[in-house]
This record gives structure tokens, sequence and C-alpha cells, in this order.
């Protein structure tokens, strides 16, 4: 399928937020596993992070080093879906590597 | 193209805030300039500029922000990017989310560091920091503004020969003496220049002159 045209931006990109995002919060995840608190929770933002401990709770980590070729078809086929790259990838994952 | 400097440091009291409050209010008088202020609660820079507004000094091309988390500061520079030549981010003193954000966000990081062993060890954290950022962005520039160095001592000059092979970092050429005008002048919302030491305003203007000339060979 054709994707429909659009504008290419005329301002160059500040810097990549994904990118931004994505290694800030490995920081973060480095430190909640080393049981470091910088600051103390809200009552709002500990039930969030339960809620969402409690649901990533049948989920494990992966940290992969690829090309940074792959990483871009990664992002920008998540991009196109509307996905994050891990739904992505565990698509991938269970199309190919399912039957075996 | 907006460009985005980035002072970082894990250690507390090395100078950040004076760097970044110095650069913002002399950036501002060529291009409109933003002020991220990072380091909340504490928020020297943040205090800074209200000191600055009061004391009714130019701020026409300079505006503050703050930012509470990494989330918070991309959108930030999201908003102030379209309206601004620079943003000049004062981190906070940990390696946290915050930091790894603002050292792969900048265009150039600037590590403001003292002749002493304490300051160097402390940089140790940071600089696996910018390894795996590199990782990311192999372009990363990170470089020492040496602070409160005092040129005139064999300690000094043996500690920043040592902290040149062992951190591997670049430096910047201009130095900042151990002089009482920054605090004055950072107390009064003032930058150096505007203040009444000549050394220290002749510093200041050397240190954001050779920022900028790294930032124009950036945009070639």
């Amino acid at each position: 399928m054709t994707r429909t045209k659009t504008k290419p931006p005329m301002r160059k990109p500040l810097f990549d937020e994904d990118e931004v995002i994505s290694f800030a919060a490995m920081g973060e995840a480095r430190t909640e596993d080393a049981g470091h608190v910088f600051g103390a929770d809200t009552e709002a933002t500990g039930r969030k992070r339960k809620s969402e401990k409690k649901a990533d709770a049948d989920r494990s980590g992966l940290s992969l080093r690829l090309s940074p070729e792959v990483v871009a078809r990664l992002r920008a086929e998540a991009e196109r879906k509307g996905k994050t790259i891990d739904q992505v990838v565990e698509k991938l994952v269970h199309k190919h590597l399912g039957k075996h | 193209m907006t460009q985005i400097v980035g002072i970082v440091q894990v250690k507390g009291g090395v100078g950040r805030s004076t760097i970044a409050t110095n650069l913002a209010a002399i950036f501002s008088v060529k291009k409109p300039t933003a002020l991220i202020d990072c380091d909340l609660p504490q928020g020297t820079s943040a205090s800074w500029f209200a000191v600055r507004k009061l004391e009714q000094r130019s701020a026409a091309n300079l505006t503050l922000a703050t930012a509470r988390d990494y989330r918070e500061l991309v959108v930030r520079a999201r908003e102030l990017a379209p309206r601004h030549s620079y943003l000049i981010i004062d981190a906070p003193p940990r390696i946290a989310e915050m930091t790894r954000a603002i050292v792969i966000m900048s265009t150039l990081s600037l590590v403001p560091l003292g002749a002493s062993a304490a300051e160097i060890w402390s940089t140790a954290d940071l600089l696996t920091t910018i390894a795996a950022a590199r990782q990311y962005r192999p372009d990363i520039d990170a470089r020492i503004v040496w602070n409160r160095f005092r040129g005139y001592t064999r300690e000094a000059l043996e500690i920043s020969d040592a902290a040149r092979r062992e951190l591997g970092l670049g430096e910047l050429m201009t130095r900042l003496g151990y002089r009482v005008a920054y605090s004055e002048a950072l107390a009064r919302g003032l930058s150096a220049d505007e203040w009444q030491d000549r050394t220290a305003h002749g510093e200041i203007l050397a240190l954001a002159t050779e920022v900028m000339g790294i930032l124009k060979e950036k945009r070639k």
C-alpha cells in the first residue's frame, strides 16, 4: 500500500525525542534495579508505579546491541504501525520463531 | 537551528549554575536564548533570573523555564526551540535520567571541574554516561570547563594535566579563576560581564566567545 504524501518538516528536528526518552529511561531502570531512591514518590505516582509494575510482572527486559540500520528500521516500523518497538519485536518473534 | 548547551556535572557546587546563567545572559544579547533550570528544588538559575527581573536588567531575549523530570525537559525543549537560537540547560548534580537526557540531547555538554582530586573522582560516573550516549549518538561532544582554577599553584597544574590524561575529555581553552565576582554577580541577577571585576569580565566573555565559536562550527 502506498503511504499518503505528507509535507517534509522545514525545520531540522532539534533532537530525536524517542532516543532521548529511551536513553534516559535506561538510567531510570538501572536506578530502580539498584534500589536507590532519589526523591520521595507522591501517593499518586506510587500507585501508578505499583500498577505499572503489576502489569509488567509477566514481562522481562533484554538489552540488544543492534546495527543503527536495524534500529532505524524498527523505529520506522513501530511509528508506521503506531506501536512500541517492543510490540514490533514481539510480533516478529511470534511470526518467525513461533512455529519452531 | 536551535542549539543546546548542557551544563552537566555529578558533583554539587562546581559552578554549573554560574556557567549556565552567564552563558544565558551573554548569548541572549545576540540571539533569543532560553535557560532551563533542571536543578530543582534548589533552582539557583531560576532564582538568578527572578532577581534579574527585579533588578530590571535586560531579559528581553532571555526566557526561563524549569523542568522537574526528563520527560518534562523534552516537552519544554520542544516548545522553546522554535523561538530560541540557544537552549542552555542547568543540570542537576547527580547521575539520573535527567542528566542522561541532557547529555544525549545537547549539541555541546560542558562539564565544570575544579582542579581537585575529589571533583575528578566524581566525574568517573559521568564519563560512563557520556560513553553510553556515544553508542546512541557518536557525535556527542562533552568538554571540561576548568572552574575556580588557580593556575599559579603547582597542584592545580598537576591535577589538570592528570585529568587530561585520565578522563579523556576535551577541554575548553578558557579557564575561570577562583573569584568572588562570580558569586557576587549571580546573587544580584547579573552576569560577570555586568559586574565590576575586570578579570572575571574578560574570562566570562572569553568563555562565551569560545562556546559560540564551537557552536558555529557545528552549524556548518
